[in-house]
């Protein structure tokens, strides 16, 4: 008689082997999952952090001296405006290759921080009436402070200030600090001029 | 055979469980690949950016290199790869376009029109095909868009003009920046402008000056528009008989090239750059990140603009 199938022993072996397999891997794979959940986290986090900064970065790295007018029209003659308050830093960029565009590839680009919240707005490089985009960066963040100058052992709070001459058109570097869920972050960006 | 079974279904369950693992450690690491790949094209950037002054030092210390771009460019590309194994760079010569802040010049504390340079401003425009009804308009406007006073020209139009529509921004009483600033004239067409774009520029001064060791059949329209008694055939003398280390002084072009000395207006020819765009294309990781600066070869102060567009 030819016999078909498995014996009752060679079924329990086998689920005994498998289950002995999981067990032991079940701590590794649990392990690799969490890890896997926190680095995602960490990831999105930081490189939330890190774009913003970096966008910053870029935006601060194609800036080009072109004197501002304000809203009215007006003469400003600086081509950096940076302060504490709820805009931060406004300044013209070279940052645009649209060649569809009816205008010119320079942007107004104006960094503001209300709300807890950090955004970027680019308009037209004389009027800011027409937006181009306009950008949440950062959320939940506090206590965001910006100083400026071209020492770091010498940075004020607003650009420009008291030792400002027309024919310097940005500082140095602008340091950057800030709160996120009680982790301060800092860092002190260059314009590379 | 029957053996076997307790042997391959705990093989088939160790693969199983270890293609989950290398599943999700694949994802780990291309996440954080993403992240710091982007970091990374910034902080290289920056390093290049730091070794810029080395470049310009290079390009105006050595007069064969700056008599010759196409040399330039190989030696330069040469010595990088040992810092920058991911970095190629290409040299462009801005001192062979027309500047259009040219149309004005420095007159006591202010920037008045340059008839002179309109003058050759509109040779251009009739060497590039532009519709001849625009051309005074595009000059007044281009004068009235660069000069310090708010008197508009015949044909001209002051900030009044610019404030009434929304979808314009003015220039502020300043040089241009940027060539692609001469849209908000909103005057010349898609096709005029593509006919023109690649041969105006806009750099931080008011001269009007070409360099012959960079003339070539894509400047000659340009050429012949700022010294327009000359003919093709003189462009082509000039490329002929163009020495390998390039022209050195003005005498000397005229006596090797033949040409008329009559037909060049001498303080118009350079015979290195002023200005020179470099072009950076870094591939990091498989993808291409790509970063333009305009520089003034002068030693310090010598950035005119960076940008990652062209």
């Amino acid at each position: 008689m030819i016999r078909k199938g498995f014996t009752l022993l060679e079924v329990l072996i086998a689920l005994l082997v498998a289950a002995l397999i999981s067990i032991m891997s079940f701590d590794f794979l649990s392990n690799t999952i969490f890890l896997k959940e926190r680095v995602d986290t960490s990831i999105e986090r930081d490189s939330k952090h890190s774009r913003a900064i970096h966008t910053l970065r870029l935006d601060m790295m194609q800036a080009v001296p072109y004197k501002m007018k304000d809203q009215n029209f007006n003469n400003l003659n600086v081509s950096l405006i940076g302060s504490n308050s709820e805009r931060i830093l406004t300044f013209v960029s070279l940052n645009t290759n649209d060649l569809t565009l009816t205008g010119s590839n320079l942007r107004r680009v104006i960094y503001i921080y209300k709300d807890n919240k950090l955004s970027r707005k680019t308009t037209l490089a004389n009027n800011e009436n027409v937006v181009i985009s306009e950008n949440l960066l950062l959320d939940n963040i506090e206590n965001l402070n910006l100083r400026f100058g071209d020492e770091l052992s010498d940075l004020s709070d607003y650009y420009p200030d008291a030792q400002y001459s027309e024919n310097i058109n940005f500082p140095s570097y602008i340091y950057i600090s800030y709160e996120f869920q009680n982790e301060k972050f800092q860092q002190v960006l260059g314009f590379f001029k | 055979m029957k053996r076997g079974f307790v042997l391959i279904s705990t093989l088939a369950l160790i693969v199983i469980l270890s293609f989950l693992v290398l599943v999700l450690s694949r994802t780990i690491y291309s996440d954080t690949l993403k992240t710091t790949i982007y970091a990374n094209s910034i902080e290289k950037r920056i390093e290049i950016i730091n070794y810029e002054s080395f470049l310009v030092d290079l390009l105006i210390d050595n007069s064969v290199l700056n008599k010759n771009l196409n040399l330039a460019e190989q030696e330069i590309n040469f010595s990088i790869q040992k810092k920058f194994p991911q970095l190629t760079l290409s040299l462009t010569d801005y001192s062979t376009c027309f500047n259009i802040n040219s149309l004005v010049k420095p007159f006591q504390n202010i920037n008045v029109k340059n008839e002179e340079n309109g003058d050759l401003f509109i040779n251009l425009l009739k060497l590039s095909d532009i519709d001849r009804s625009i051309h005074s308009e595009l000059l007044d406007r281009l004068y009235d868009a660069l000069d310090n006073d708010s008197l508009p020209e015949t044909y001209g139009a002051e900030d009044l003009f610019y404030i009434s529509n929304d979808n314009l921004s003015l220039n502020p009483d300043q040089l241009f920046i940027h060539k692609s600033q001469i849209k908000n004239l909103a005057l010349l067409n898609k096709n005029d402008l593509s006919r023109i774009h690649n041969d105006i520029c806009a750099i931080p001064s008011t001269e009007l000056k070409f360099n012959v060791n960079s003339l070539d059949l894509m400047t000659a329209k340009v050429f012949l528009s700022l010294f327009s008694e000359l003919t093709l055939n003189d462009i082509e003398r000039i490329l002929l008989n163009k020495p390998v280390n390039g022209y050195t002084t003005f005498k000397n072009f005229i006596d090797i090239s033949g040409i008329d000395e009559n037909k060049i207006d001498k303080s118009r020819i350079i015979f290195k750059p002023d200005f020179i765009m470099i072009n950076y294309l870094l591939a990091l990781e498989g993808q291409i990140f790509n970063f333009v600066s305009l520089l003034s070869l002068q030693r310090n102060n010598f950035v005119v603009y960076r940008t990652l567009v062209r």
